[in-house]
């Protein structure tokens, strides 16, 4: 087992690549009472177009989120009937790019860990119970078509990656989950459902040696097929730049975002995370309360705190949306978009304001320490070493203007932004 | 460590060493009246966002940020019958800054320069800086109905204390109330307010206490106050005849709230019987609620109890499609009776009670809930050690759940239509 001594903030990570291909990450945290811990498949909403040994298989939209509700559903019980037992709370979560399975616990941590890894390795589908889950997904999926902020959210995406995975919602859409079959989730769950392509992070209270020894002893007793080569297939077409797109929905007040599509590539691992610090870096220094422009149209009410932006960077893709509630949406997209165009060359002239945002961003690092939802959620396990956010605050400290300017540059220079104005309804 | 500041104005310290981040909290508490609701409202804005010395949203965020990105926020609350505009500052542990900056003197300074000198000049608020707050407010409560859930609590409350303004009214009023208010008024109400109200200010994290008392002191708000008899409990006087109300509007899936008044208050003899009868009633993913209603009928997407041990109210909110309705108030009231009759299984009492001392464990790993405890120890003069807590869960029986059912009484239903459930019936 790997250590990682953290000694400013004095933690630790262990670390450990089993036999089966199964990466187990272990952060213990003194004196807290819980632990967390999350089993990572590498495999998301996106993943609906790949190959096996050569063979394209194109799936259902929503059949990650799909499979991860199955998950819980065994031939004559429910998982959760298992985590009521042990006390434990459990949850799943299905993304772009992965499905998380996870629990919290303040004892029994073994128990709860064999039922963790066991529901996710062993499944149970059958046609009858997929048909009866697809009841269950569609109401989903109108909750979701029901919440003005989700909606805008998923369609700025769908308009910066048209005819793409990223188009769909996450779940879905009634139609497309309509046409999963058991074949369908079979195949996904044998392609992405591998030791290899899975991950587990522990933190909390947790004794290194002795968990590791009981999840290398749960792994043992299970065998896998020999792995096929396996591709994704996700490509996304190009997209016309600079458009605004209007939609009409039920809201008391109109809404507006603006998305922007990174083009460039951006590596994995410690070089794609000081990217993915850099840009968000950039994105407060221009978006949030200390910025100077963000505070004149805050001034000016064509924003107010209902905005906020965020930075996905995911194996495949970024992108940044801005997004809030405005009487004035047109001046919304028009000042932001102005600001977003300066950028790159504003940037370089801005260091001590950059110094000052990386102060802020070290203590919000630090306020996240306290946090095992923060540390197990922020962690990444497919990256090709173990970053944590003790390793983020070290990837911020020599993160220099230079070479933020560097990263805005090439994010921004190439980037293809598309707007959205939801209006109520006539 | 309880130390008295001044007459009505006490201080707890919570000594850990646990946690990375230290936090400080201001809590004002006056008698709940309806007519302070927007007061407090938009004064909690007015004061998050600019001070005399920071007289701009971006100044004070630039302050925050030389402060390692310490979390400043102004909230109001209600406890019961007391309303609380609670300030709240946390910041990073010196340890774990880069050098070892002590930030402790420079918190306590701002948090006095922020509740003692707000942006006001000849007694009144600064007129754009008001107008700004007061528009974003009035948007903000326009934009509620927008979030479906939340609107339907808020009409339930309306409809279940259709007698009383002071609990059925909204904690931060509405847009005629927020309308009416001035720039002077407001001031010279604060300045009043500031005096009068019973403070409690808790700290908790690594700190030095003399430090703490000291700055505390030097507070000119902080002198001697009366004791405002404040009371905590709410016995409302309700309806005679339980009320019902629908509304439509366009969308697609829909909600029904039903209020019942439960009348055993925090500390009560059967207070833990009461949380526990929520949690099989319907507030956890194991309860008959769920289980019944959602899992097995398929009748709702979401369904869930809350039980609030102040006022002495059990509400179940759920997620429905229109022509269920009658099918999902006659299963939920066979749940109540099932809890009555106490006909579940022991495993699921067990269950509970396992989850809710597993909840309760986690929730110390945090420093907010550190704090939150202390300060309700301090408004109920009632105090659970962490082991008296866990027995007293485990000493509840099936009959004392069966006891906290029989007394729970239905009050008020609210229903909000989907005019998209509606067209799909005709």
């Amino acid at each position: 087992m790997k250590t990682i001594d953290y000694a400013s903030f004095n933690e630790q990570l262990f670390v450990e690549k089993l036999e089966n291909g199964l990466t187990v990450y272990l952060q213990p945290k003194k004196g807290f009472e819980k632990s967390i811990a999350i089993l990572g498949v590498n495999y998301g909403s996106v993943d609906t177009d790949f190959s096996i040994n050569g063979t394209p298989v194109s799936q259902p939209a929503g059949i990650a989120h799909f499979i991860e509700h199955k998950m819980f559903d065994k031939k004559d019980y429910d998982v959760f009937e298992l985590f009521n037992k042990t006390g434990a709370s459990a949850n799943a979560y299905t993304s772009f790019t992965k499905t998380n399975y996870l629990f919290s616990t303040t004892e029994d941590l073994r128990d709860n860990l064999l039922i963790l890894l066991d529901f996710v390795q062993k499944p149970y589908f059958t046609t009858e119970k997929i048909e009866r889950e697809k009841g269950i997904i569609d109401q989903e999926i109108n909750m979701y078509l029901n919440d003005p902020d989700n909606r805008i959210y998923f369609q700025t995406i769908q308009d910066l990656y048209p005819q793409s995975p990223l188009s769909e919602d996450i779940a879905g859409t009634v139609d497309s989950v309509s046409k999963i079959t058991l074949a369908d989730v079979q195949r996904a769950y044998e392609t992405f459902y591998r030791p290899d392509n899975m991950s587990l992070f522990i933190t909390g209270r947790v004794n290194p040696e002795e968990t590791l020894s009981w999840i290398k002893e749960n792994q043992r007793q299970k065998s896998w097929s020999v792995p096929a080569v396996i591709e994704r297939n996700l490509v996304f077409p190009t997209v016309a730049n600079d458009k605004i797109n209007k939609y009409q929905m039920a809201i008391s007040r109109p809404k507006a975002s603006i998305g922007i599509r990174g083009n460039d590539s951006v590596p994995r691992g410690r070089e794609g995370l000081a990217y993915e610090i850099a840009i968000s870096l950039v994105l407060d220094l221009f978006f949030s309360e200390t910025a100077e422009d963000y505070t004149q149209l805050y001034q000016d009410g064509v924003l107010d705190d209902s905005f906020s932006w965020e930075f996905e960077n995911e194996r495949g893709f970024h992108f940044a949306i801005l997004n809030g509630d405005t009487n004035k949406p047109q001046d919304f997209i028009d000042k932001l978009l102005k600001i977003i165009r300066q950028i790159p060359k504003k940037l370089s002239g801005m260091s001590s304001e950059f110094e000052l945002q990386k102060k802020e961003l070290l203590g919000n690092y630090i306020e996240m320490m306290d946090s095992e939802e923060a540390i197990s959620g922020q962690f990444d396990g497919f990256l090709s070493e173990p970053l944590t956010i003790y390793d983020e605050v070290g990837i911020l400290d020599s993160l220099t203007l230079e070479q933020t300017v560097a990263f805005a540059e090439q994010y921004f220079d190439s980037a293809s932004i598309q707007s959205e104005i939801i209006q109520a309804n006539d | 460590m309880n130390i008295q500041i001044a007459q009505g104005v006490d201080l707890k310290i919570i000594q850990t060493s646990q946690f990375k981040n230290n936090t400080i909290v201001f809590n004002f508490s006056i008698p709940s009246n309806y007519k302070n609701f927007a007061k407090l409202a938009l004064l909690a804005d007015l004061l998050e966002n600019a001070s005399l010395k920071f007289p701009s949203e971006m100044l004070v965020s630039r302050k925050l940020s030389e402060m390692f990105g310490a979390s400043y926020g102004v909230t109001v609350l209600r406890y019961g019958n007391q309303h609380t505009l609670r300030i709240r500052l946390t910041f990073p542990n010196n340890h774990y800054l880069p050098h070892k900056e002590d930030l402790l003197n420079d918190a306590m300074a701002f948090l006095r320069e922020m509740i003692e000198r707000p942006f006001a000049k000849n007694d009144q608020f600064d007129a754009h800086y008001f107008k700004i707050h007061q528009t974003n407010l009035m948007s903000y409560l326009d934009s509620i109905s927008d979030n479906k859930e939340f609107y339907s609590t808020l009409q339930l409350q309306k409809l279940y204390y259709a007698n009383d303004l002071n609990q059925g009214t909204y904690l931060l009023g509405n847009i005629d109330s927020i309308r009416e208010l001035n720039a002077s008024d407001l001031y010279n109400f604060y300045r009043a307010f500031i005096q009068q109200a019973t403070v409690t200010v808790i700290v908790a994290g690594q700190i030095d206490q003399a430090q703490v008392v000291s700055r505390l002191k030097s507070f000119s708000t902080l002198s001697d106050r009366n004791d405002l008899g404040l009371k905590l409990f709410i016995e409302p006087e309700l309806p005679k005849v339980p009320r019902e109300k629908t509304t439509v509007f366009p969308g697609s899936q829909s909600l029904l709230n039903i209020g019942y008044r439960l009348p055993i208050y925090f500390g009560d003899d059967s207070y833990f019987a009461a949380n526990v009868f929520n949690q099989i009633f319907g507030a956890s993913t194991r309860s008959l609620l769920f289980t019944n209603v959602r899992e097995k009928a398929s009748l709702a997407y979401d369904i869930h109890s809350s039980y609030n041990s102040f006022s002495g109210m059990l509400s179940v909110q759920a997620g429905i499609e229109f022509k269920n309705l009658s099918q999902v108030i006659q299963t939920t009231d066979e749940q109540l009776t099932a809890t009555a009759d106490m006909a579940y299984p022991e495993s699921l009492l067990v269950g509970v009670k396992k989850s809710m001392i597993n909840q309760h464990r986690s929730q110390s790993d945090y420093l907010s809930t550190l704090a939150e405890r202390q300060y309700v120890r301090q408004i109920s003069g009632v105090a659970f050690g962490d082991s008296q807590w866990e027995q007293l869960v485990n000493d509840v029986t099936k009959k004392d759940v069966a006891e906290v059912a029989k007394r729970v009484q239905y009050q008020a239903r609210y229903i909000l239509q989907s005019q998209g459930d509606n067209d799909e019936n005709n």
